[in-house]
């Protein structure tokens, strides 16, 4: 059982690890998005619905995967709703209207889903096949996806994600993507 | 499609079952499951199906994500049968199993206390 689920009674050190995670959480996607200007939270699609965003939702009842929610996914409620073709249409006229930033927001999306899947086994239990399959839709490919969780357990390992850090990543998506480098 | 999906495990040999995003039924079909086709129409046969999966993969108008999502589902569980070593998406699960982010919560943990 995840240390989230462990129980729903607070206590100062718990509190603390919260406020920690949260605080990290902010930071890794504040830096993540840098590059575009934009403050980090909810997915641009979000307003989509897009239902891979609402798997925090669905595992809320872990501390920590209800932290990414009310980061990633405030104030959502109701039945899960599917993404309508013309909005995809309109998603990918964008992406590929601004070729360096193609797939940066799903690439994102995918990262915090893995993320989520290391910090929540019922999730990396139930969902992992459904995040490969969302991944191989946005053509990742096996170095892509080994990247995304080297940075995951980098910075589970208590480490800072930043342009000078010395993460060795094999991909030019990956080394574009987590540490800006062209 | 959903319903042939969802049909497809009974006609189908004993695999993994699992419940996809939506939570509808989904398949993996066992690994070394043979179909005893000839060498033939293995190669035919994995020809389409890569060419299938190809076109799918760079549509990027018509087929929403979601709709894309099922049908991988239905071609890997066609495909995943004969080419197993295939099935793009399981490779990235692969992947992501060898790189033992599993549990990472318990690293981050240690790293706080």
């Amino acid at each position: 059982m995840a240390f989230g689920r462990q129980d729903n009674k607070s206590n100062d050190s718990t509190d603390m690890k919260i406020v920690k995670f949260t605080t990290m959480i902010q930071e890794v996607d504040r830096y993540l998005l840098a590059a575009s200007g934009r403050a980090g939270g909810v997915f641009i699609f979000g307003k989509y619905k897009v239902y891979y965003s609402q798997i925090f939702k669905r595992y809320n009842a872990d501390q920590f995967i209800a932290v990414m929610e009310n980061i990633f996914n405030p104030g959502k409620s109701g039945p899960v709703d599917l993404i309508d073709a013309e909005t995809v249409i309109q998603l990918f006229k964008e992406m590929k209207s601004k070729p360096e930033k193609k797939y940066g927001e799903y690439y994102r999306l995918v990262f915090w889903l893995l993320f989520a899947a290391a910090v929540d086994d019922e999730i990396y239990n139930n969902e992992l096949p459904s995040i490969a399959d969302f991944a191989y839709c946005l053509e990742f490919n096996e170095k892509m996806m080994g990247d995304w969780c080297v940075v995951v357990d980098y910075i589970l390992s208590g480490n800072r994600l930043s342009e000078d850090c010395k993460l060795q990543l094999e991909t030019p998506e990956g080394r574009s993507f987590f540490l800006h480098r062209t | 499609m959903a319903k042939r999906v969802k049909n497809l495990p009974t006609i189908l040999p004993k695999g993994k079952r699992l419940k996809n995003a939506k939570g509808r039924p989904t398949y993996r079909p066992p690994k070394n499951f043979d179909l005893h086709l000839s060498e033939e129409q293995r190669a035919e046969s994995k020809k389409l199906f890569t060419m299938v999966k190809d076109i799918l993969l760079h549509v990027t108008h018509d087929i929403d994500v979601n709709t894309k999502l099922i049908l991988l589902t239905a071609i890997n569980v066609l495909g995943a049968i004969e080419f197993d070593i295939d099935a793009g998406s399981r490779k990235l699960e692969d992947a992501v199993h060898k790189s033992g982010i599993r549990g990472g919560i318990q690293k981050y943990l240690k790293f706080l206390s």
